[in-house]
């Protein structure tokens, strides 16, 4: 074959195609990955306020409920009760003197066993 | 003319060149020169700082019992301009939210200039209403999201609740709209309260959405401290309850009663009469918010004889055995005359002019005392100052310098007259002798603990100084049981089964025009108990309460009230009662005459 021949034929270069390619690969690649990093973060964000939403709500449930309890805890509350039971049959009676009995002397009992009995000497009547 | 391909090949790519020259001088001088103003505009367009509120800290008593809470709550507002169906979201809101639909049809048609539309449209906030629940609110949004209507969005707020309502009103106190304290310790320790609201930049995108990933500077918000009072409730609500009674009864203008632990200077309850709701403000007049414990002063009558007794004991001037004559009920000095409440006595010992709250004899020891001395003792107990309780608005009541005095000062004041003292102040000073003469601060706050329940401050007990020694205080104390027996004024103070100690007061109120009124009376007892072992002191007062005239007295009609408080007391405190005291004469009268019982 002639060298005029050998210069007209369209010979692919191909190492230098690879070397190209490659670094092509590298830099799409990179970015493509740097992109898809990027969205990923944006992802993560979105759920890390998801989240926070989510703590926040739980947050005021809790006091919402908080909040209830102490309201119907309150002595206010209790208060209300009393008088709205005042007629009812199944009432909230106050504890007063007359049905408290002090017991004044606390009976050690000689063995575990035995039935302790208590002393009334001065009754709070 | 023919140009060569060469040339023209350089021509063009001289050109591309001046081109891309240009554009790099532009690039240069808008990423150079104008960067600053361009970053700028960026960061407003998308840079936002998002405040993050701080909750304030609860109010407690001394077990932990919450008294002032915060309750979280929607603002509903519509953005007008997005809202498609206006009729059907106003009737789903009014629905909802109990409000007219014609009202919320109204504020739905409110019209504002837009800028980028550059004509009239809807307006992008409309604040429908504030505080609803969170039940409600989520009620609402879930119809809307069925009905797929935009523009309606709730905004997170907070507000203060009071789960006690009336009780303790005075002492607890409120918040303005802004959330600074007005009143009560909700005002004291405001700052402990409050917290520090903290802030994050952060951008957004250009629909709005927050850009989480490009979040920058950001600053947690630190809750308020929860503030720890010295109130018991159940103590609290004895009193309340007792007073309540005392006011059906008695109908006076204003009531007041303290308890305190004379040991610590710790109050333990504290009420007055007229109150209110701290839930429902609205109205309220500015007389029933005062917290006449501290900002109303009165004169305080015979209840102040301990402190001239006090005083001339302390002074060795007599003894507690020391004879007075008090002339027959009748003693004119300067030109005014004294006298003794009821039968005139002859001699009585310095210990039974406290018993029988004799005017002149206490009028005596005054005399002897003379101005500087007495004026001395005086502010030793601590009137004519602030005691210095944490709550605000305190008086220091009047107690005019001797050089101020008239000629007949000198007999009233020992009896309690010309001072202006504070019910805060009476029962400190009955505190002082309960203690054996040690004067405390009074407190209300115990302790301070930040959201995650570490104690930041705690407050201790602070001894004022020692007004008298502690033999005159016990003698002192010796005349105020006698004041609680058949012989003294106090009969109906007794409380089964305990020793109690205690004066007396029946001051004629002060006339606006001068003077006196008559048949108006300030009527009080302070007492405390177990008289050897204090371990609650108390004022019951009741200005011009409505009685007859020959009923119209401390022991009449303040002292069953303080036995009722004292007895519910006792049984909460858990005191064991003396068998020695359980069946003391007058018990049984009190319970017939004048008790609730």
């Amino acid at each position: 074959m002639s060298s005029n021949r050998r210069r007209n034929a369209n010979l692919l270069p191909v190492a230098r195609i690879l070397v190209i390619g490659a670094i092509i690969l590298i830099f799409g690649g990179g970015a493509l990955y740097y992109v898809n990093a990027k969205n990923e973060v944006h992802r993560y964000g979105q759920r890390v306020k998801a989240l926070e939403h989510e703590i926040q709500s739980a947050l005021i449930r809790d006091e919402v409920v908080m909040s209830r309890i102490a309201k119907l805890s309150s002595y206010e509350a209790l208060r209300k009760r009393q008088q709205h039971e005042k007629e009812a049959f199944a009432q909230l009676v106050p504890v007063n003197d007359s049905v408290l009995v002090r017991i004044q002397e606390r009976a050690v009992p000689v063995n575990a066993s035995e039935v302790r009995t208590v002393s009334n000497l001065q009754p709070a009547r | 003319m023919s140009v060569s391909p060469r040339r023209r090949a350089l021509y063009l790519g001289g050109l591309v060149a001046f081109g891309f020259t240009l554009f790099s001088c532009r690039l240069v001088y808008l990423q150079v020169s104008r960067h600053d103003y361009y970053a700028a505009l960026a960061a407003e367009k998308h840079s936002t700082r998002q405040t993050i509120y701080a909750r304030r800290g609860a109010i407690t008593d001394s077990a932990g019992i919450p008294l002032a809470a915060n309750e979280p709550v929607k603002t509903v507002v519509v953005d007008a301009s997005l809202l498609r169906n206006p009729d059907l979201a106003a009737g789903i809101l009014a629905r909802h939210l109990d409000l007219p639909k014609a009202v919320v049809q109204e504020k739905l048609a409110r019209q504002v200039w837009s800028e980028s539309k550059q004509r009239m449209d809807g307006a992008p906030y409309i604040v429908i209403k504030r505080e609803v629940p969170e039940n409600i609110a989520e009620g609402v949004l879930k119809e809307l999201g069925e009905n797929r209507l935009r523009g309606v969005f709730l905004e997170q707020d907070s507000i203060r609740v009071y789960p006690n309502g009336g009780m303790l009103c005075h002492v607890v106190g409120f918040i303005n709209h802004d959330g600074v304290g007005q009143e009560g310790v909700e005002r004291s320790m405001n700052d402990w309260l409050k917290g520090h609201d903290g802030f994050r930049y952060t951008e957004r995108d250009r629909t709005g959405k927050e850009m989480v990933a490009f979040r920058k500077l950001e600053r947690a918000p630190r809750d308020g401290n929860t503030v720890r009072l010295t109130v018991d409730m159940a103590l609290q609500d004895i009193v309340e309850s007792e007073l309540d009674v005392a006011v059906k009864q008695y109908r006076p203008k204003m009531a007041t009663c303290i308890l305190m632990r004379p040991s610590t200077g710790q109050i333990l309850a504290m009420a007055n009469r007229p109150h209110y709701d701290l839930n429902q403000r609205e109205g309220v007049k500015d007389e029933t918010r005062k917290n006449r414990a501290i900002m109303d002063q009165v004169e305080p009558g015979s209840t102040f004889k301990i402190v001239t007794t006090a005083a001339a004991l302390d002074h060795k001037l007599v003894r507690a055995d020391t004879s007075l004559n008090c002339e027959n009920g009748k003693f004119t000095y300067g030109g005014s005359t004294l006298h003794d409440h009821g039968h005139g006595y002859g001699d009585l010992t310095v210990n039974d002019v406290l018993v029988k709250s004799s005017n002149i004899g206490v009028a005596k020891l005054g005399l002897m005392l003379g101005d500087q001395r007495l004026y001395e003792y005086v502010r030793r107990f601590g009137f004519g100052e602030r005691t210095g309780v944490q709550l605000p608005g305190e008086i220091p009541g009047i107690v005019h310098a001797p050089h101020r005095w008239s000629k007949i000062s000198i007999t009233h004041i020992p009896m309690g007259h010309e001072v202006g003292a504070t019910p805060m102040q009476v029962v400190n000073a009955m505190c002082t002798i309960a203690n054996r003469g040690r004067l405390m601060t009074p407190q209300i706050v115990a302790s301070i603990t930040d959201p995650s329940g570490q104690r930041l401050a705690e407050f201790a007990p602070v001894e004022v100084r020692q007004v008298m020694s502690h033999e005159v205080a016990e003698k002192v104390v010796q005349a105020l049981m006698e004041v609680v027996s058949k012989k003294g004024t106090a009969e109906k103070a007794h409380v089964p089964g305990f020793q109690v100690a205690g004066k007396t007061g029946t001051a004629q109120k002060i006339s606006p025009t001068g003077g006196y009124e008559h048949n108006k009376y300030v009527v009080s007892f302070a007492g405390f108990f177990p008289a050897d072992k204090p371990e609650i002191c108390a004022l019951v007062l009741l200005d011009d309460a409505v009685a007859p005239s020959n009923l119209n007295y401390g022991g009449q009609i303040a002292a069953p009230v303080f036995s009722r408080i004292a007895t519910r007391a006792a049984r909460h405190l858990n005191l064991t009662p003396s068998p020695e005291f359980m069946k003391l004469p007058g018990v049984l009268a009190q319970n017939e005459n004048g008790g609730r019982r």
